[in-house]
């Protein structure tokens, strides 16, 4: 007990910065980000706070072969915004905490699982294919309605997609067969940092339960 | 039977709970002795008395768990048994059978069983949407993730992957030691051999289509004839070329990769097991009679 109690004091003295500031924060303002879901749940995103810590993972990869693993464009397809880290913040913040937007993973489930953004949902680019003979199930349960022959997207839910990063063309397929069936492209965001990006800066991961 | 019960209730209840008991036991001691499931711990050499009753395998193959991207030469030594390894013939069956829908047990793709109709268990798809659905309604599932090459393989003909994917795909796998490739399918270079995995899976879902195989010929095929009281006798021989498995080589010479036992076995002195082929090793090829 002395001895921590040393320890704050020497801290307190050597190290003002350390105790009273976080180092490592998203930006300048904000040092982490607090997201409530309308499901009650919350999710607190920030960085990896240990300035000494390094990627140990798939994620420190140079030289993926490509094909298959190509370097995307900045645009997954006309008309479809791409985001960065901090859009990709407010879009927690304003669409998946309100329910209007969801965060969608496009990596395959064994991916999805060793760890994702806190808030996504798994939804493998396959299972969003023409070839995909269940795929209307998921466009309605993302909120659009057939009609006929022909689909109405207005209660459809704005999302945001990612996978592996911009070596990965998996959430810009995704996008592409979403785009095929009409889904409006004002309604589909990309991510093209995607995983990589974002633990490469060290934001929070979580593994899904 | 009825007059025990009803004479001695409390006794009977007793011989029950004691049958339950040692059935129990039972099968945890076997679950224990045979762990039908985990791979041999590298280092601790495995009694072959405690895997029990078949047969101990020959082991001509070295489990791939312990060879899988890893450079180093002493686990090679151990011969585990051979079940471990799924055979070439077999991946291509299970493949070719999911693809069709004609596996009788849902023995490729572990899908959750809870809510959905029987044939979810076959079709990967139906089984991913079911995942996808459950995650969008905000019901936790347990998603079947691909745990074998096979239905990892499925899955990507399932999407119309190309071969360059698939490749890539699997030798991500392998190096991340989530799948067990057999070691006839393992290149000099340590890769898989996706390219004769899916030309066998063509040819196998051909089948006739290929019965008048043409005599190997190409880089490092070597045939001698010798003539000896009369007697007329062909031995072939191969010199490994870089990006051969011992798969591949089988089917260059017998059309069919599951037969590279034959020529492991023939060319037992300078492999150690049918993953370490190596670049510029002179293998002799055995005559195969096929049928």
């Amino acid at each position: 007990m002395k001895r921590l109690f040393g320890l704050y004091v020497a801290c307190a003295v050597f190290l003002p910065a350390a105790v009273f500031a976080q180092d490592v924060r998203i930006t300048p303002e904000l040092s982490s980000k607090t997201i409530t879901l309308t499901t009650g749940e919350t999710l607190v995103i920030e960085r990896i706070q240990d300035t000494a810590h390094r990627l140990d993972s798939e994620f420190t990869k140079t030289s993926r072969a490509c094909p298959p693993f190509c370097i995307s464009p900045i645009s997954a397809a006309p008309g479809i915004e791409t985001f960065g880290e901090i859009e990709v913040l407010s879009f927690m913040e304003n669409s998946l905490a309100t329910g209007r937007g969801l965060l969608l993973d496009s990596r395959m489930p064994e991916w999805f699982a060793k760890g994702t953004i806190p808030g996504a949902v798994n939804v493998p680019f396959a299972t969003l294919d023409e070839t995909n003979p269940y795929r209307d199930e998921i466009l309605k349960a993302l909120g659009a309605r057939q009609t006929g022959d022909s689909w109405d997207f207005t209660t459809a839910k704005e999302l945001l997609l990612f996978c592996n990063g911009p070596w990965c063309d998996q959430s810009p397929r995704a996008i592409k067969s979403l785009r095929s069936v009409g889904y409006p492209a004002d309604k589909l965001k990309f991510y093209r940092g995607g995983m990589q990006l974002w633990m490469l800066l060290g934001l929070t991961v979580r593994q899904p339960t | 039977m009825t007059s025990i019960f009803s004479l001695k209730p409390p006794t009977s209840n007793q011989a029950r709970l004691l049958i339950i008991g040692a059935a129990f036991l039972a099968v945890t001691l076997g679950l224990i002795l045979l762990q039908p499931a985990s791979p041999t711990p590298a280092g601790i050499p495995h009694s072959v008395t405690a895997k029990a009753p078949g047969p101990v395998a020959p082991a001509p193959q070295t489990d791939p768990l312990q060879t899988v991207a890893r450079a180093d030469t002493s686990l090679i030594a151990l011969d585990p048994p051979k079940q471990a390894t799924p055979a070439v013939d077999d991946i291509t069956a299970n493949v070719l059978a999911t693809l069709t829908g004609s596996l009788p047990q849902p023995a490729a793709t572990p899908a959750p069983q809870t809510t959905d109709t029987p044939t979810t268990a076959q079709d990967p798809l139906r089984s991913l949407t079911s995942g996808v659905i459950a995650s969008l309604s905000g019901t936790p599932t347990q998603q079947a993730a691909p745990r074998s090459m096979e239905q990892l393989v499925v899955q990507a003909l399932k999407q119309g992957q190309s071969d360059a994917y698939i490749d890539a795909l699997l030798n991500e796998a392998a190096s991340a030691g989530q799948i067990e490739v057999p070691g006839a399918l393992r290149t000099n270079a340590g890769r898989v051999d996706t390219a004769t995995l899916l030309a066998d899976l063509v040819r196998k879902s051909n089948p006739g289509a290929d019965s008048a195989l043409p005599a190997p010929q190409g880089e490092g095929v070597e045939v001698r004839v010798v003539q000896r009281a009369g007697k007329t006798q062909k031995y072939n021989f191969y010199t490994v070329q870089s990006g051969d498995s011992l798969g591949a080589i089988a089917r260059k010479f017998y059309g069919d990769a599951a037969l590279y036992s034959a020529i492991f076995r023939a060319n037992r002195q300078i492999l150690s097991s049918p993953d370490r082929v190596r670049v510029g090793q002179r293998l002799s090829i055995p005559e195969v009679t096929q049928g």
